[in-house]
């Protein structure tokens, strides 16, 4: 979902999907989901994944990326977490990750961005997002 | 200070004036807090702006920002604040990789609790003149939950 301009000033993210258990189990084991276009020519600068009600039983493993690949946040488990940022192998330099600042889509064609999962448990009662900052020169193309 | 939606379009979300006066009154090795991170909450920036030069006899002033009561260095690290010329950006530990200060997106606060930004001055002889701005980019994933 696109963001307000009043929540894109406060909050620096443009996009956000929202997702609870319940579509977990709905999409199920190594199931895919598109939660962001990266439109062509934009750059994706950073992403969040965060936990807004803990799992109550239950695991979930996934990551987030275009294609099947773990571009934007790595391969994690939802419990125990937080919060993760920025830490794909698309933002990964020498090991290092969040050190590179954005994916560019530099293709004349939009790319999903996708949430592909591994391994889901009996996921019960958690509530998540998934944030990001997407940039879209095309928008402001004059 | 959280900045109202205009100002925060110009990018930071946070800002926190230091001047001499507060410096000289909290007294060298203190710390005050300028910001809170919010639980699941990241920092992708963090800056220190001079508006009004120094003054006094202390050439040593250093400045550190972070949420360490130990040692608040994540977001800007032992800033020669006397020495400043205009402005420093992501300096702190938190924002370094391999050596390098400034090369780490952000600092995220993955515990479910909120933790406290803090300043700390060190310094000796006074600080008679001086005025600097702390700016924040916090990022709150949990305030569009809903």
């Amino acid at each position: 979902m696109i963001l307000s301009s009043r929540e894109v000033a406060l909050n620096k993210f443009t996009d956000v999907y929202r997702f609870t258990s319940a579509d977990l189990v709905e999409i199920g084991n190594s199931g895919t989901v598109k939660v962001a276009t990266l439109p062509a020519g934009g750059i994706i600068t950073n992403v969040a994944l965060f936990v807004v009600k803990d799992l109550e039983s239950g695991s979930v493993l996934l990551q987030f990326g275009d294609g099947t690949s773990a571009n934007y946040i790595n391969q994690t488990s939802l419990s125990p977490l937080k919060c993760r940022y920025s830490d794909g192998v698309g933002f990964t330099q020498g090991g290092d990750a969040g050190t590179l600042n954005g994916i560019v889509n530099n293709t004349t064609d939009d790319i999903d961005v996708n949430m592909t999962f591994g391994l889901i448990t009996d996921p019960v009662g958690g509530e998540f997002l998934f944030c990001a900052n997407i940039l879209d020169p095309a928008k402001i193309a004059i | 200070m959280k900045l109202a939606v205009q100002e925060a379009a110009y990018g930071f979300t946070d800002v926190y004036k230091l001047t001499a006066a507060q410096i000289t009154a909290l007294a060298t090795g203190n710390q005050v807090k300028v910001a809170t991170l919010p639980a699941g909450g990241v920092v992708t920036q963090a800056a220190v702006f001079e508006v009004v030069t120094s003054a006094g006899t202390s050439t040593d002033l250093v400045l550190d920002v972070g949420t360490t009561a130990g040692d608040p260095d994540e977001f800007i690290d032992a800033l020669d604040l006397d020495g400043l010329t205009k402005a420093a950006f992501c300096t702190g530990e938190g924002f370094t990789a391999g050596g390098d200060a400034g090369t780490l997106n952000g600092v995220v606060n993955n515990t479910a609790s909120a933790l406290d930004i803090v300043a700390e001055v060190n310094f000796t002889g006074t600080v008679t003149a001086g005025e600097w701005l702390i700016a924040l980019t916090i990022l709150d994933p949990a305030a569009l939950s809903r």
